[in-house]
């Protein structure tokens, strides 16, 4: 951690702090060292995370903290590359890069942050908005549907996919050291309370209210049905969590390598 | 000697309630009668940082935030350590000394602390801390001499929706803590001259979206960026109410293409957006241009490049808009000088788009699109101009040569005017020659005259552009040119040079393209010294009226360190043109 930098900006009952000091921890506990540790994050709350780690970090512009890991990797696959970012970033305005990088299977860590809005530019909805819930944008309640964003990342072909909220801190740990382990395209949801931005316009009236509805709801189902697992943010609605998905599949410098050197064999 | 004319400074931490606080001192001058302006400063939306909220109330008519203040409600610590040596006298600041200590010794002279409990006041009236900022604007009425009855219409405006008790609670807090003031502490007498006129305050985004509303906008499709998207809450807050979808996009791309889509299915449509996200807009703004498609654009400008300071101002992306998209295509440029022009241009922008069938940009920016100030009622009874709709009758091309260029336009479903929209070239039934036609020697001939055709369309256009406003005597020693939200100091920087003896002049543009340079060339060449004052690094403007004038302003003033031009800046620049020093 960078402590010149602290305390954080970010407002009381935030959850990127706890999701920040698991990704912290998680670097500590890996067998990289911190030196060969990247973290690529992009603009919103979360885009801060850049700021406050001690290993090198770029704070991208807006949505495409992926597109920049991606050449970062492709040119120093030795390196550990991570991005920590938001639903907004990687999910709204990121979303294309995001399909992308989980097809390309490149072996990324991503970070995802999910507080279901855009928290920094005063708590517009997003693609992870629940329906009907209310932001400055959706003043009537959100006419749209939310992402279910493991169901997105698996499908485009990630080989490690999790989920945990900023309250998990030991299993969000793992998860994250699991991610550095894995070759290929690691994706994990952090769902984290917003109070002021998403909490306090829906039913959850400060940060403990969220918090609470995060414990209560919470089921671990390492194998459940990704078709079941979007979220509503409604009181009765239970939030799946879990390591869902965690295979062995050719990562794409693997690929490349097999495929270039059939190629270049039957020229010889 | 009391000037009619006082500037006060709320700061605090963000979240300490200095928006709302700063917004109900403006509202409540605003209802005595008294012209407002104002300027924030703050660093971010999250909570964190040091934010000030600036307040000036006068009985004459001023334009910008002015560059002094005299008193200051400080929230917090940092507020009394960073402000106060920068009081003006005769002046005072309020603060709470239960909960911040205040360095006597940092008093400049002829300012007086002015102590208030504000905390102890608001546990005893309501058990909690939360009406500490109404206990210190009582204060505020009792210094200022002003009707405490009006500070609570504003408090019944701002706490409406949250109930009686609510409202309550506040008016008894502001009643206590004027109440301590007159007990404790002398008025200061800024000879302010309240009246019974209640005027509107707006800022310059909300009077853009009035604008928008006044000319029927039907669709705003935009995506979440400061400094723009209070223009999208806004809207958003009014938009069953006046049947408009306000339309939250993935990313900019999604919010510019929908207008284009809205707008060609026949109605108005608009985005609005700052530089970083208009950057994502370009490649469909080539698409309106190709297609003949009216849409408005509105662009708040912030600094950049990059994600640049989000929170601070910059006129620096005029040249982004001039050039944006690639290859040649008209398009319409307005900056607006202040919150009553926004809302004209917020009007006139759809006009100029259906006659002229292009892109229509409102370059607006930071200072500009978050300056609350008061404004002239607006009229809503505008002139719609749909401009040149096809009815009928003979075989019908939607892109057909005529002497204007413009040609008419047909909407999706109207019977026997089917056409072709492509972004490819085309001829002018809207039959695209970039495949098999290309290169053919008649499909050469096309393409020309098609270019010709789109482009002769700015010809028509600058006739109905608005030439530079000549403001202040018509014989001056100097003449200071500006664009945009730069009007507001130098027009109060006109007033101090007035006093002290020195005639000048502001030579003022809002209609920046097409331009007109016939005009503007011979009031330039009519001034005896000319002076412009732009925030930017480059001149982006100055350049753009050499260019288009062939005349050269001799001295600049440019600003890129994120705040705006304050009056003072400019009286010293002239003073240094004029008499060298």
């Amino acid at each position: 951690m960078r402590a010149h930098r602290l305390p954080h900006i970010w407002c009381p009952g935030c959850g990127l702090g706890n999701a920040l000091r698991c990704y912290v921890e998680a670097m500590e506990a890996s067998d990289t060292p911190l030196d060969k540790h990247v973290c690529v994050s992009g603009i919103g709350c979360s885009g801060r995370a850049a700021g406050y780690v001690n290993v090198d970090s770029y704070h991208t512009t807006h949505g495409r903290p992926i597109p920049f890991a991606t050449g970062l990797k492709l040119v120093r696959p030795e390196l550990e590359v991570t991005v920590f970012s938001g639903d907004g970033d990687l999910v709204t305005i990121g979303g294309n890069h995001l399909i992308h990088a989980a097809r390309r299977n490149l072996d990324l860590n991503v970070l995802c942050a999910n507080n279901f809005n855009y928290g920094m530019t005063g708590g517009q909805f997003g693609a992870t908005t629940p329906y009907a819930a209310r932001t400055t944008t959706t003043p009537y309640g959100n006419f749209e549907q939310a992402f279910n964003l493991p169901l997105l990342v698996a499908a485009s072909g990630a080989t490690f996919v999790s989920r945990w909220t900023s309250l998990h801190v030991r299993q969000l740990t793992k998860a994250i050291e699991r991610a550095f382990e894995v070759d290929g395209f690691a994706f994990v949801e952090i769902l984290s309370p917003c109070p002021v931005g998403f909490g306090r316009k829906n039913e959850f009236a400060d940060a403990l209210a969220e918090m609470t509805h995060f414990r209560e709801k919470a089921i671990v189902r390492h194998d459940a049905d990704l078709r079941e697992v979007g979220i509503t943010m409604r009181r009765e609605d239970p939030i799946i969590l879990g390591n869902f998905v965690d295979e062995e599949r050719p990562s794409y410098f693997v690929g490349k390598d097999d495929l270039l050197k059939s190629v270049l064999e039957g020229r010889e | 000697m009391p000037t009619g004319d006082v500037v006060v400074v709320i700061g605090g931490a963000a979240g300490d309630g200095v928006a709302s606080t700063g917004q109900i001192y403006a509202t409540t001058c605003a209802r005595n009668g008294l012209n407002v302006t104002t300027y924030q400063s703050y660093q971010s939306v999250i909570r964190g940082g040091h934010i000030w909220f600036r307040i000036r109330a006068s009985n004459e008519k001023r334009y910008s935030q002015g560059d002094d203040f005299n008193l200051l409600i400080a929230l917090d610590q940092s507020t009394l350590d960073i402000h106060v040596p920068q009081i003006a006298p005769p002046g005072g600041v309020i603060f709470d000394p239960s909960r911040h200590d205040l360095k006597e010794e940092a008093l400049p002279p002829g300012v007086s602390p002015l102590p208030v409990p504000s905390q102890e006041i608001s546990m005893d009236v309501s058990g909690k801390p939360i009406m500490q900022n109404t206990v210190a604007l009582g204060a505020l009425m009792y210094i200022l001499r002003l009707d405490l009855k009006v500070l609570w219409s504003a408090l019944e405006k701002m706490f409406g929706r949250k109930g009686e008790k609510v409202i309550d609670l506040n008016k008894t807090a502001s009643e206590r803590g004027y109440e301590h003031a007159q007990e404790k502490h002398e008025t200061f007498d800024f000879g302010l001259k309240p009246t019974r006129e209640s005027k509107p305050i707006m800022s310059g985004n909300d009077s853009i979206g009035l604008g928008a509303f006044a000319a029927g906008v039907k669709l705003l499709a935009q995506y979440p960026m400061t400094p723009a998207s209070s223009i999208m809450h806004w809207m958003a807050a009014h938009s069953s109410k006046y049947g408009v979808v306000v339309k939250q996009t993935e990313d900019e791309l999604a919010a510019m293409n929908m207008v284009i889509g809205a707008s060609f299915a026949g109605v108005r449509a608009m985005t609005a957006t700052s530089g970083g996200g208009y950057s994502l807009m370009v490649e469909a703004t080539g698409l309106a241009g190709m297609t003949e498609t009216p849409a408005v654009i509105v662009e708040v400008q912030r600094a950049g490049p990059s994600t640049g300071l989000p929170t601070k101002t910059e006129q620096g992306d005029l040249n982004m808009i001039f050039g944006a998209s690639q290859g040649d295509f008209p398009r319409i440029i307005l900056a607006p000088r202040n919150p009553e022009e926004c809302f004209e241009v917020g009007w006139r922008a759809f006009n100029l788009a259906d006659v002229y069938q292009c892109p229509v940009f409102i370059l607006s920016d930071l200072y500009l699109g978050e300056m609350w100030r008061t404004v002239q009622p607006p009229d809503f009874e505008v002139p719609i101009i749909r401009g040149f709709m096809a009815n009928g009758g003979e075989e019908y091309s939607r892109y057909k040569m005529t002497d204007t260029g413009i040609s008419p336009r047909a909407i999706p479903g109207q019977p026997g005017l089917m056409f072709i929209a492509g972004s490819d070239e085309h001829g002018e039934s809207g039959e695209l020659i970039s495949d098999i036609l290309a290169g053919i020697p008649e499909y050469v001939n096309v393409r020309a005259q098609m270019m010709e055709k789109r482009m002769s369309k700015l010809e028509t256009a600058v006739k109905e552009m608005r030439p530079p406003e000549l403001y202040g005597p018509e014989k001056a020693e100097i003449t200071i040119v500006s664009w945009g939200s730069t009007q507001a100091a130098v027009r109060d920087a006109l007033d101090i040079l007035k006093e002290e003896e020195i005639t000048a002049n502001s030579l003022e543009f809002c209609d920046l393209w097409p331009l007109r340079a016939k005009e503007a060339r011979k009031l330039l060449e009519g001034a005896s010294e000319t002076l412009i004052a732009e925030v930017n690094y480059t001149g982006q403007f100055d350049r753009l009226l050499r260019v288009e004038t062939g005349f050269q302003v001799k001295h600049r003033l440019r600003k890129y360190d994120g705040e705006p031009i304050y009056p003072m800046e400019v009286v010293r620049k002239v003073r240094e043109v004029l008499h060298g020093s």
